[in-house]
């Protein structure tokens, strides 16, 4: 990969804080689903669209870059696991399980993290998927802070 | 933004504070983590004895956070918590299924990152149900908060 320093020795910068803003997205039982993001906090030299494939992060800058996703998915202790998975061009790049909870918060939602680094070329399509076991549908939370992806390159 | 210096590097901003007296966590609300100590401190600040939960940024720019709580635990009650506030904002959670009956240590980590503005205060603070006060044990290995600028 290629990446060239700017007169300042900086690296080109590409950042994107992405969420959503509509209806809770519903989360299938026993199927991996991808997560659509309808808003953007803030985006530079990564490519998102807010109305079409949603799911989709496509990498403008070649790179290393750290990527932070954040669910909150309403709580259940049904079935076995939650997962959160990462792919990359429709490939699995990385994957974390976690148990089933009932926390005793107002907003009646499991909260989970997954964070992964990548050397993404340009055109690398990243999308975060979620998996749950519970029986039945479980929504997403709509919140910017608790459900959301972060991908920033920081070389 | 920061600004940056006649080799074109920003100037770092890095903070390791930990838990210095091992102190008792109230059950089924949130506890600040209160640093009493310092590994390492540049361009953030932070007092290890007045408000010593609070971080507070001078460079702008974009942060890794790095937490970590030692907890005393017993496996009663449904959730361990971390979460990282600004200005009072929760801005990243996560929860965690309380260990084992058998374990007496459960030792919980946590990385994000932030785009923070100058002024900017953060927060780390952890929740736990157990039904009655739990240890945040101190150490800088054990209970900490490091921020890291990278951009």
């Amino acid at each position: 990969m290629a990446t060239t320093e700017d007169i300042l020795g900086q690296y080109p910068f590409a950042y994107i804080y992405a969420n959503t803003t509509s209806t809770a997205q519903n989360i299938g039982t026993g199927s991996m689903t991808s997560v659509l993001f309808n808003a953007e906090q803030s985006k530079t030299s990564i490519t998102h669209s807010t109305s079409t494939n949603t799911d989709q992060f496509t990498i403008v800058q070649a790179g290393y870059y750290i990527i932070d996703a954040s669910i909150a998915i309403g709580e259940s202790t049904g079935g076995d696991v939650r997962t959160l998975q990462i792919t990359v061009n429709g490939a699995q790049y990385s994957i974390e399980d976690k148990p089933p909870l009932n926390p005793p918060y107002a907003d009646n939602a499991q909260h989970m993290m997954h964070h992964s680094t990548g050397n993404f070329a340009v055109n690398d399509i990243i999308r975060l998927q979620v998996y749950q076991d519970s029986g039945g549908g479980l929504d997403l939370i709509v919140d910017v802070n608790k459900t959301y992806m972060k991908i920033m390159r920081v070389r | 933004m920061a600004t940056v210096d006649m080799l074109g590097v920003p100037p770092a901003a890095y903070i390791h504070a930990y838990v210095s007296t091992t102190y008792d966590s109230t059950t089924g609300t949130w506890n600040n983590l209160d640093c009493g100590g310092e590994v390492a401190k540049i361009n953030i600040t932070h007092s290890t004895s007045t408000n010593n939960q609070n971080f507070t940024i001078i460079e702008a720019g974009y942060y890794v956070v790095d937490a970590s709580f030692r907890l005393e635990d017993a496996d009663s009650g449904t959730v361990r918590s971390i979460r990282i506030t600004v200005g009072g904002t929760t801005v990243a959670w996560e929860d965690y299924k309380p260990l084992d009956t058998g374990e007496q240590i459960h030792e919980i980590n946590f990385v994000t990152h932030l785009n923070l503005d100058a002024s900017d205060v953060v927060v780390c603070q952890m929740y736990h149900d157990h039904g009655a006060g739990r240890e945040i044990e101190a150490g800088s290995t054990a209970s900490y908060l490091k921020l890291l600028k990278v951009r």
